[in-house]
């Protein structure tokens, strides 16, 4: 494969290098800012799943006053100026508890997440870890964002995503299914769009340590399947949400395969990727310690 | 939208579903299989057999299966259920996902979810009896529950590097173990309590005692480890998304040792589950491909015999001369070995080595350059000197020696001795001198072995013609010679003429070759060539001329192919990869057995009878290797398709004796051949690998051709034909030649019409080209007639539309529009340029991921299916102008994206990654008749035809075939 092919295929990817962005996921969250104007009115912000941190980038740049920006991964990050980095599984309620107590009691205006478990190939599974992600960050957000404030979160369309979709809008009063230009056709990839919290009256969340994500909605009606008596299996409530295409036709498609020009030079990445988990079982093959 | 139905007075039933093998146990004398929602059993005898299939959930897969107390806990996604004897099965749900399970006692259950918390529920009311947890309750990825006598032992692995065990009566932790890196997806405690063993992203298996400490770690797997089990005490199997199955053994230090290596376990990425039993001594496997595999563990103990040289002298009872040792050996047809040594001594092995006695005279005349050949139906072997004398030997009761002399070899020397099967067959002596023919000698071997005639068979006149195999075709009497770089010689007995066919393809040696059927004329035959190529063929012949055609060439990329045959309608192929010698089924797609020597070794052969017998030399030592076939059809108790996402099939427009024809192609850039059957069964013969980029679609022209296109600009033209046998076989006839050096174009769809020459093509990338081609069917040449751009968005949609006698292509692309052009014109005023569309219009919001076109008489119905989840039926006129309307807009046409449309009759099928299949009607607008839940996910791709009725296939990871 020549050195420029991933330039060529990834008009997104080319473009993020040219930008400065640490990964080409700031556009999707431009694109969707362009349709939504999700920046209007925000200061404080919580970015789930951030790293390597281009929505950090976009978020820093984007708000101008009173800027309060908490981000969250399992892998580390580089520090932005202005951004709290924090290394942390966000479906633990501990960290959930330590974005809390960076906002000691004040309530953020948008909360969003990009996470993306490493899939394993099994679709339910999958599915469902990220529709876990999913309610991990909207469990912070229901402790967190003040009434009609903004919820963003990377979601997978399979089977059961009209189930999530039903989820949300119980505590939004608008919920869209986005897909933006820069997110590929190909993928099942697309995002929730969710506008105007509006947390039922009288509830009052509390986040427990010693509580997990399900139990923690189970006091709360958004539509959720409970365990019933004798276990019996019960329906599931679904629905469908709008689905909006974001971004301008002439933005780019990140489906299509771009000429370049032959002399261009093909830049490094921003960040380099973190090492991965089975670094060291690739040196035992490379010594040929392992077969 | 119609909402999911489940009422059995359907009109779209699911007949057969292939799909991951999510969960296998072994109990008592059945394989249990978790096979999507249908739990399959079998019994476990060496005669293993399905017992029943039954469906046991409504729509999650069957992740994890346990037993005890006669009784079966099924369990996947929130749903589980208990299945005893006589009881009817229900399924029942927590309020989310299940890791595991297990029955504390008769009428206990605990459940584990994927938070960390136990439930434990009564069996006799269904009713929770607690709710147990360990006060850390983040995510799960994998967990067991082992319950002992007096304990019970929770194992959970977490998303983020961590093992928490921990006590389900004290509810405390017992260990938080931290030495892995990443998602932990297995993890097991033994049943005395005594050792854990955990799995994990970084691709390692480690091994603690109860107490906590590492004991020892497994390095091996190329990539992650799914599963995990223990046998034997501290033995561990695991299997993962290497496609790997491997045994690993415990001996006290810090890394485990690997008993045995199952390569290529299922077919493309993921052997998922796995259950080791060692009372039935079988360990079965399920992966991605939907395949149930039983293994014998035979194989950790092989039956392998090597001997040294000292030991054969001492065993025959020879003095051993200086730097003695074994040259070559043949197998009998006794299945008796004779070898011969380096000094020109003559044993035979039969349990116990002895040497066959020749005179002084005799060895000296053999000299020690002797070749020595096994002579078929007849038990003997042929012993040819240096200059061309040969020694028969008849083994009876005693050994029978005959002298056969050769004509003078002009001082050069004889350096292969060829000899053809059959009753009647032919010794062929090999000289390296071009100029010097061939010494060629007829046997009939009725009554004991005779010479019959003699003649001689010039050379090739070109260097290095090197024989490697003959054959004798006894129909058209022609002497068949094979060669290395694929070139044959055909030579006519009858007339004395050579046909010379070279370089059949590119390549080496031709290592193998079998005639397969021969009937007047017409020869048909199969190669295999050492860089890894087989090949069949036809040798024909008329008055004025013998031609080869080559009907299908395939390539494996094992390694080299050093021989293959056809046994009980499986192509069987050999040969070496790295340090090991495989034999592997080609149409069953497994490995059959394989002996860890080394590589390729200076003398070696294998033996096929009802066993098989791989014998090698090594330095001084012989080996001789036996693998018995323990199962039937190879422990493969249930076949699949593929081992990644199926993203295009296809139905052959005929049906034949009750089946069509289906090709389907992954991810992985495989092309699988089969037929489909009116039971919604699949039997694939052939699976392809000339494909090496991403597939993007494949579909017929006719019945006896079909195209298939991928990224880098690959598009190839497939011809159908038929086996001896009438099995179908499939070859690349053609193929299309990428614009530039380094192609990174997709080529994401196509359309043709067959014309006069050959085929009109369209073709449309991903960088909106859209090129027509004329394929010219003689020439197998393609021209391009025109060329032009959409937009600079990718396309994704093309078709053909004839219309009043003009012709017109009509896209759909990634911007949510159609687009169509009249291209007749064009052709006939040779303009190149495409230019600008004569409409396009905007349908979806984002991509048009399907579109499917009904030529009516008086319009052209098209109906798109989106990225948006909408489904529009529009009208196009072809009148003086074109016109275009919509007919029927369903906003909601799916939950998400709608992927395919086929169909058959005025019905459509519609795919979409909701895995909901919908039934459309479409003439008045469209109304969908019904929707139902497929459990195959990523669902992509569906065709559509008739098989005494409609069928279509669905396509994605995995494939299932519906009734409607
Ligand atoms: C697509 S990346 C996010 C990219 C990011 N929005 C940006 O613009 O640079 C997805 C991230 O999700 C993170 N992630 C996945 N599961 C997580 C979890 N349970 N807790 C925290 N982060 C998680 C991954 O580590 C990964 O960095």
């Amino acid at each position: 494969m020549g050195k420029n092919s991933k330039d060529k295929r990834d008009l997104y990817y080319r473009r993020a290098k040219e930008e400065g962005y640490r990964a080409r996921s700031a556009f999707k969250l431009l694109q969707m800012n362009e349709q939504f104007a999700l920046f209007d009115d925000i200061s404080k912000v919580v970015d789930l799943c951030a790293a390597p941190g281009s929505w950090c980038q976009v978020l820093t740049s984007e708000i101008k006053k009173d800027k309060k920006i908490v981000a969250v991964d399992l892998q580390p990050m580089t520090p932005i100026d202005g951004v709290t980095c924090l290394q942390a599984d966000i479906t633990h309620p501990k960290t959930l508890q330590k974005i809390l107590d960076i906002f000691d009691g004040e309530k953020a205006d948008f909360v969003c997440s990009d996470g993306a478990p490493d899939v394993t190939g099994l679709h339910d599974l999958d599915e469902y870890i990220q529709a876990q992600l999913v309610l991990s960050a909207l469990q912070l957000t229901t402790c967190i964002l003040k009434p009609g404030g903004k919820f963003v979160a990377k979601i997978f369309r399979g089977r059961d995503i009209d189930l999530l979709y039903n989820q949300l809008n119980h505590l939004f009063e608008t919920v869209i299914c986005a897909k933006p230009r820069s997110s590929r056709g190909s993928s099942l990839e697309a995002f929730v769009v969710c506008l105007n919290y509006q947390p039922p009256k009288d509830w009052n969340p509390q986040l427990k340590l010693n509580q997990s994500t399900e139990e923690f909605f189970e006091n709360v009606d958004i539509g959720k399947a409970k365990n019933v008596q004798y276990f019996d299996l019960n329906d599931d409530e679904r629905s469908i949400v709008k689905f909006l295409a974001c971004g301008d036709l002439n933005d780019g498609d990140s489906d299509a395969t771009y000429t370049l020009d032959k002399e261009r030079i093909v830049l490094p990445p921003v960040q380099m990727p973190t090492a991965p988990p089975y670094k060291e079982a690739l040196e035992m093959k490379r010594k040929g310690l392992a077969r | 939208m119609v909402s999911e139905s489940d009422n059995n007075e359907s009109l779209f039933t699911p007949l057969q579903h292939y799909g991951p093998v999510t969960s296998l146990k072994i109990y008592q004398d059945t394989i249990l299989c978790g096979y999507g929602p249908i739990l399959r059993k079998f019994r476990t005898s060496d005669e293993i057999s399905l017992i029943s299939s039954q469906q046991i959930f409504t729509r999650n897969k069957i992740h994890g299966i346990s037993t005890g107390f006669n009784k079966i806990l099924v369990l996947g996604g929130r749903s589980f259920s208990v299945i005893e004897d006589e009881k009817p099965i229900v399924e029942k749900a927590i309020n989310e996902w299940i890791i595991t399970g297990e029955f504390l006692d008769e009428n206990t259950l605990v459940l584990l979810t994927s938070h960390n918390v136990i439930y434990k529920i009564d069996l006799r009311t269904f009713e929770l009896m607690d709710k147990i947890h360990c006060n850390e309750k983040s995510i799960l990825y994998s967990g067991s529950i082992r319950v002992g006598e007096n304990r019970t032992v929770v194992s959970a692995g977490t998303v983020m590097d961590g093992v928490i065990i921990w006590d389900l009566d004290t509810k405390e932790i017992i260990h938080t173990l931290t030495d892995h890196k990443g998602s932990i997806f297995c993890v097991k405690v033994d049943k005395d309590f005594k050792y854990i063993a955990s799995c994990s992203d970084d691709r390692t298996i480690k091994l603690y005692n109860f107490q906590g400490d590492l004991l020892s770690e497994g390095w091996g797997h190329g990539s992650r480890i799914w599963n995990l089990e223990f046998f034997n005490g501290t033995n561990i199997i695991s299997m993962g998304e290497d496609c790997t199955t491997r045994m690993w053994e415990y001996n006290n230090t810090d890394t485990l040792r690997q008993l045995e290596v199952i390569d290529d376990c299922h077919l493309g990425k993921h052997v998922w589950s796995g259950d080791i039993d060692t009372n039935h001594n079988i360990a079965v496997t399920g992966g991605a491909d939907g395949r149930v595999r039983v293994h014998d563990l035979g194989i950790l103990n092989k039956d392998s015999r090597t001997y040294t040289i000292e030991e054969i002298a001492n065993d025959a009872e020879f003095t051993l001369a200086k730097n003695e040792a074994i040259k070559s050996f043949v197998e009998l047809d006794s299945s008796n070995l004779v070898a011969i040594t380096t000094t020109g001594k003559v044993l035979i092995f039969d349990e116990k080595w002895s040497v066959v006695v020749l005179s002084d005279d005799e060895i000296q005349v053999l000299g020690p350059k002797a070749i020595l050949k096994q002579v078929p139906e007849s038990n003997s072997v042929m012993i040819s000197s240096q200059n061309g004398k040969i020694l028969l030997l008849q083994f009876g009761k005693t050994v029978e020696k005959t002298w056969f002399d050769n004509d003078e070899f002009q001082g050069s020397t004889v350096t292969n001795l060829l000899i053809s099967p059959g009753k009647e067959f032919f010794v062929m002596s090999d000289i390296p001198n071009p100029k010097i023919p061939f010494q060629v000698k007829k046997f009939s071997t009725d009554g004991g072995v005779s010479l019959v005639e003699k003649f001689t068979i010039d050379q090739p006149q070109q260097s290095r013609f090197t024989a490697t195999s003959i054959k004798y075709d006894p129909v058209n009497n022609w002497l068949i010679i094979f060669s290395r770089h694929v070139t044959m010689m055909v030579y006519d007995l009858n007339e004395g003429k050579a046909h010379i066919f070279k370089k059949l393809t590119a390549g080496d040696t031709i290592t193998s070759s079998t005639i397969l059927q021969s009937q007047k004329g017409s020869v048909e035959f199969m190669i295999t060539v050492r860089d890894g190529i087989y090949m069949v063929g036809t040798i024909k012949a008329n008055e004025d001329s013998v031609t080869v055609e080559i009907n299908m060439q395939n390539k494996l990329s094992r390694g080299f192919i050093e021989g293959g045959f056809f046994k009980d309608g499986d192509l069987i192929l050999y040969g070496f990869r790295s340090t090991y010698f495989y034999v592997w089924n080609e149409t069953k797609q497994l490995e059959i057995t394989k002996e860890l020597c080394g590589g390729s070794h200076r003398f070696w052969d294998l033996f096929v009878g009802e066993n098989y017998k791989f014998v090698y030399l090594n330095k001084s030592t012989i080996t001789i290797v036996r693998h018995r076939e323990r199962f039937a059809d190879y422990g493969l108790i249930y076949d699949g398709t593929h081992g990644r996402e199926i993203r295009g099939l296809a139905l052959s427009p005929e049906t034949k004796d009750g089946s069509k024809l289906i090709v389907t192609a992954s991810e992985d850039t495989v092309v699988r051949l089969g037929k489909l059957f009116e039971d919604g069964t699949v039997k694939y013969s052939w699976c392809m690998n000339n494909h090496i980029s991403g597939m993007q679609d494949i579909k017929f022209i006719t019945n006896e051709y079909l195209c298939s296109s991928a990224a880098n600009e690959e598009f190839f033209i497939w011809k159908i034909g038929q086996l001896y046998d009438g099995t179908p076989i499939i070859n690349q006839y053609a193929s299309l030649k990428p614009s530039t050096s380094i192609p990174d174009l997709r080529i994401m769809d196509f359309a043709f019409l067959s014309n006069d020459k050959g085929f009109l093509i369209v073709t449309v990338y991903s960088d909106s080209q859209i090129k027509v081609w004329q394929f010219d069917q003689q020439a197998k040449s393609f021209q391009l007639l025109i060329d032009g751009f959409y937009t600079n968005c990718c396309l994704l949609n093309v078709n053909i539309l004839q219309r009043n006698n003009k012709m017109y292509i009509l896209t759909g692309a990634t911007d949510g529009h159609i687009a169509i052009w009249r291209i007749d014109d064009l052709i006939e005023r040779k303009i190149t340029q495409l230019g600008k569309p004569i409409i396009k219009q905007q349908l979806h919001q984002s991509s048009v991921k399907a579109l499917k076109v009904f030529e009516e008489p008086d319009h052209v119905k098209v109906i798109t299916g989106g990225d948006d989840n909408a489904l529009i039926l529009s009208e196009l006129k072809f009148d003086d102008i074109i016109t275009w309307e919509l007919k029927s807009f369903v906003k909601d046409g799916a939950s998400a994206t709608i992927t395919s449309i086929s169909g058959y009759g005025k019905r459509i099928v519609t795919t979409s990654v909701d895995q909901i299949v919908r039934l459309w009607e479409y003439e008045d607008g469209l109304k969908c008749l019904e929707a139902r839940y497929t459990t195959v996910a990523d669902t992509g791709c569906c065709d559509s035809g008739d098989i005494n009725g409609c069928l279509s296939i669905i396509g994605g990871a995995g494939l299932s075939i519906w009734r409607h």
